[in-house]
């Protein structure tokens, strides 16, 4: 008798547990929006010419899941953008529909490292920055190659300068679609307008100036207002003169930007990286860098809206766009801008680049969408701003605005990273006064006077020296930052990071670095 | 002796009192950087006492924080779902295996333990729970993975049942034809009450203060999110501005994050219904845990 009730139990609860997996299940398929769309079989495996063809019914037609950006963790139009966006789909026939899915940037590298794993509910489309690198989404069988496409769509090839395309291709493969931005920067320094007038530098605004003459600022501004600091973010790259090869470890870097450079360097032994941080450290002792900057939320913006820092440095393609940047991002205060540096353009100025998911079940309606995404205006504009009088206004100047009513916090639609997607540039600008946002983004790619590194395209496989260089980025990160914002005694640490740099096996890192860089150099005939 | 006891007393409530002290100032400093405006905290850093008390935060979250009050909402829910499942397994398996006579019971119990010491990962589980149960971007995601069967607690319960309650009890109800299930009702549950208070306090405040499942499993569905899960994905955004800040084109997103005092604001309210019921569970949760763990 007892046997039995203990058996009973037993059963009970088996049965328990997978109704509660079947309810769950059953849950999921009536909360979720509809799955990927039709299994094309072969055109995962490649047999398939890649061009879609769009049956009669668009309810047959795949459905591609897109990630978009987003900056909370729900977009509350989604459904509508969605809608809208299917529906022009329809209009023109495209044979593919989309889901989109929103991912908070803070979220997105959980997110969607799991959803590619999830051939159930595979993300098909998504973009690399601020998640990941072209060549470990390679290594790692996220991706897949493109190259098929490229007789299907050979427009999406001729948008951007060739040399833009390699930075996305491994071993001559196209594997990402580079998305579209200026490609080249000079950094700026932002300093508070009022502030430059009172201490009778405005004349200077708008114009290139030298070190002497940015450090003679510093020094004005913080003798009027000691109070305040005068460069809150993180050092950036470009005023540093070199080309990190699209690795911001910088274990090995190309000098002069990388502009008819051959051989690499180890940056943090040389005489510029220690004349670099002795000018952070200066800085810092002179109070221009904030206080207690390695535990401090160093965000540019937020700093001079809190009247914590007067100026910061960042990166712009021209004074204008740098003015329209502060506008949008600073309303409380003008800026005025100084130039810093001279435009270039390496790796790193490619900040991002459209791929399609190796357990994406149908990669010919996704590449598709993905076309249409950096050649149509409207499809490209529901990504970036979203409905027409739903979640964005356009002014008599041509510019999107907010609709009447409507911030950042309650648009829901996140308008402000355009920059997200594959072609910004179909877009408009938007909450800016600055008309030639985009035309003249466009204008730097032809610009006869923008200077390529040689190293553009070139990737670093770390797989021949893996640990040396895991052993390396674990002591980057433990140094650096404390040495560029002029925490640390100079001679001290530098020679210590050094020295464990050394241990750790930097020298072989840049040598397999440097043998890499030959071979490119030889393939590519540079 | 007697002054030797008084010693011991004294040395111990001192260490006792440092200890105390450590525990609640980090919430005295919490609770205080909700009532300071963020403009404070930027020019004077944080201070246990405001220095001029502001209730903007509140006010923000109560008057325009409908998603806020919905996540708050959801968090009830789960928590209640899942913390009487919780229990009702728990309890079931723990009788289950105090039952000597029960056939398979060692790899059972090995079975749960082994649990304990190895697990399969964050993406085989992940795998496991969206493409075998589909628990995928609906609310059994918040509630079923990771904390739906603790095995821990299981041990704790199977090894309550097994030590406290009499054998002799549970051989006079068979004699008077109870069932198992009459015997666990009314015998096991009614002499277990204090170890049942302390397993649903561990279970509730596991529900109450879990984000991962909300971050792994509602990727599509995020209007589901709890309290914890808003509060942590603001917190992933914001070190996310810290780690790209370099990224001129990110500026304006300090913007969309709500400012630190609504974020402290967010986590107090988040932790006063726990604050509320723990004195409530207290004393059968010392009992319950003693019990538990000196005849485990």
């Amino acid at each position: 008798m007892k046997k039995r009730w203990i058996a009973l139990f037993l059963a009970a609860m088996t049965v328990s547990l997978a109704a509660c997996g079947n309810s769950g299940g059953s849950a999921a398929k009536s909360g979720a929006p509809a799955a990927s769309g039709t299994v094309d079989s072969s055109a995962a495996e490649g047999g398939s010419s890649g061009a879609v063809q769009a049956s009669a019914d668009p309810s047959d037609w795949p459905v591609i899941r897109a990630e978009v950006s987003a900056f909370t963790d729900t977009l509350e139009q989604k459904d509508a953008v969605q809608d809208a966006l299917n529906q022009y789909l329809v209009s023109i026939n495209a044979g593919v529909q989309c889901e989109m899915v929103p991912l908070a940037f803070g979220d997105r590298s959980t997110q969607l490292t799991l959803m590619l794993t999830d051939a159930d509910n595979p993300i098909d489309l998504f973009g690399w920055r601020f998640y990941s690198s072209v060549s470990d989404l390679v290594k790692n069988g996220q991706i897949i190659s493109l190259e098929k496409y490229r007789d299907v769509y050979p427009d999406l090839w001729k948008l951007y300068p060739e040399t833009v395309y390699k930075t996305c291709q491994i071993n001559g493969e196209q594997y990402s679609m580079p998305g579209a931005d200026s490609f080249g920067n000079y950094q700026v320094y932002a300093l508070r307008k009022d502030l430059a007038k009172e201490i009778g530098v405005d004349n200077l605004a708008g114009t290139k100036i030298t070190r002497e003459q940015y450090e003679d600022i510093l020094a004005k501004a913080e003798a009027a207002h000691p109070e305040m600091a005068w460069e809150g973010e993180t050092m950036v790259w470009p005023y540093m003169n070199v080309d990190n090869l699209g690795d911001t470890n910088a274990l090995g870097v190309l000098p002069d930007m990388g502009v008819d450079q051959d051989k690499i360097i180890n940056y943090y032994s040389s005489d510029e990286f220690k004349d670099y941080v002795e000018m952070c450290k200066g800085w810092a002792d002179k109070g221009y860098i904030i206080d207690d900057p390695l535990n401090t939320q160093r965000i540019g913006t937020t700093l001079v809206t809190n009247n914590q820092i007067g100026g910061y440095m960042f990166e712009a393609y021209n004074i204008e766009y740098a003015e329209s940047l502060m506008q949008a991002q600073i309303p409380d205060y003008e800026m005025d801008i100084f130039q810093l540096t001279d435009p270039h353009c390496t790796n790193s100025c490619v900040y991002t680049g459209w791929n399609i998911s190796s357990i994406c079940k149908n990669p010919d309606a996704a590449m598709k969408l993905l076309s249409l995404m950096m050649t149509d205006e409207n499809v490209s504009r529901f990504f970036t701003l979203g409905v027409k009088g739903l979640t964005y206004v356009v002014d008599d100047k041509g510019i999107a605005r907010y609709p009447e009513g409507k911030d950042a916090n309650t648009d829901g639609w996140n308008l402000g990273a355009p920059w997200f997607y594959p072609n910004q540039c179909l877009s408009i600008p938007f909450n800016t006064d600055y008309t030639g946002y985009y035309t003249d983004m466009k204008a730097c790619w032809t610009d006869p006077n923008m200077k390529y590194s040689k190293a553009m395209g070139f990737i670093f496989d770390t797989t021949p020296v893996y640990d040396q260089y895991t052993a390396c980025t674990a002591i980057v990160a433990e140094y650096r930052d404390a040495l560029m914002l002029g925490q640390v005694d100079v001679d001290e640490y530098l020679a210590k990071f050094n020295d464990e740099l050394n241990k750790a096996g930097i020298d072989q890192v840049i040598a397999e670095m440097q043998k890499q860089y030959d071979a490119f150099l030889q393939e590519n005939g540079k | 002796m007697a002054g030797k006891g008084r010693g011991f007393q004294v040395f111990s409530n001192v260490i006792l009192t440092i200890l105390c002290f450590c525990t609640v100032m980090p919430f005295v400093l919490l609770v205080s950087s909700s009532l300071t405006s963020d403009a404070t905290i930027a020019v004077y850093g944080y201070s246990f006492f405001p220095r001029q008390i502001d209730t903007t935060a509140y006010r923000y979250l109560f008057l325009s924080g409908s998603k806020i009050l919905k996540a708050y909402g959801m968090t009830f829910l789960v928590t209640g779902i899942g913390t009487t499942l919780n229990i009702c397994c728990t309890m079931a398996m723990g009788y289950l295996l105090s039952k000597k006579d029960l056939p398979g019971r060692a790899f059972l119990s090995f079975f749960i333990f082994f649990t304990m010491l190895f697990n399969g990962g964050m993406i085989p589980s992940y795998i496991v729970w969206s493409q075998l149960i589909k628990v995928s971007d609906t609310i059994a995601g918040l509630i079923f993975p990771n904390l739906m069967l603790s095995a821990f607690n299981v041990i704790l319960m199977r090894t309550y049942f097994t030590t406290n309650i009499p054998n002799e009890l549970c051989e006079a109800a068979e004699m008077d034809s109870d069932t198992q299930v009459g015997i666990l009702f009314h015998i096991s549950i009614p002499l277990s009450k204090p170890m049942l208070a302390t397993l649903t306090l561990f279970s509730a405040l596991a529900y109450w203060n879990d984000w991962i499942n909300g971050l792994y499993y509602l990727v599509r569905k995020k209007d589901l999110y709890t309290i914890q899960n808003v509060l942590n994905s603001m917190q992933n955004n914001i070190q996310f501005l810290r780690d790209f800040s370099s990224a001129s084109s990110l500026g304006g997103f300090a913007g969309s994050i709500p400012t630190l005092s609504v974020r402290m604001a967010i986590a107090v309210i988040s932790i006063v219904p726990i604050l509320a019921i723990y004195p409530f569970f207290q004393q059968y949760f010392v009992r319950g845990i003693v019990i538990g763990g000196v005849k485990g």
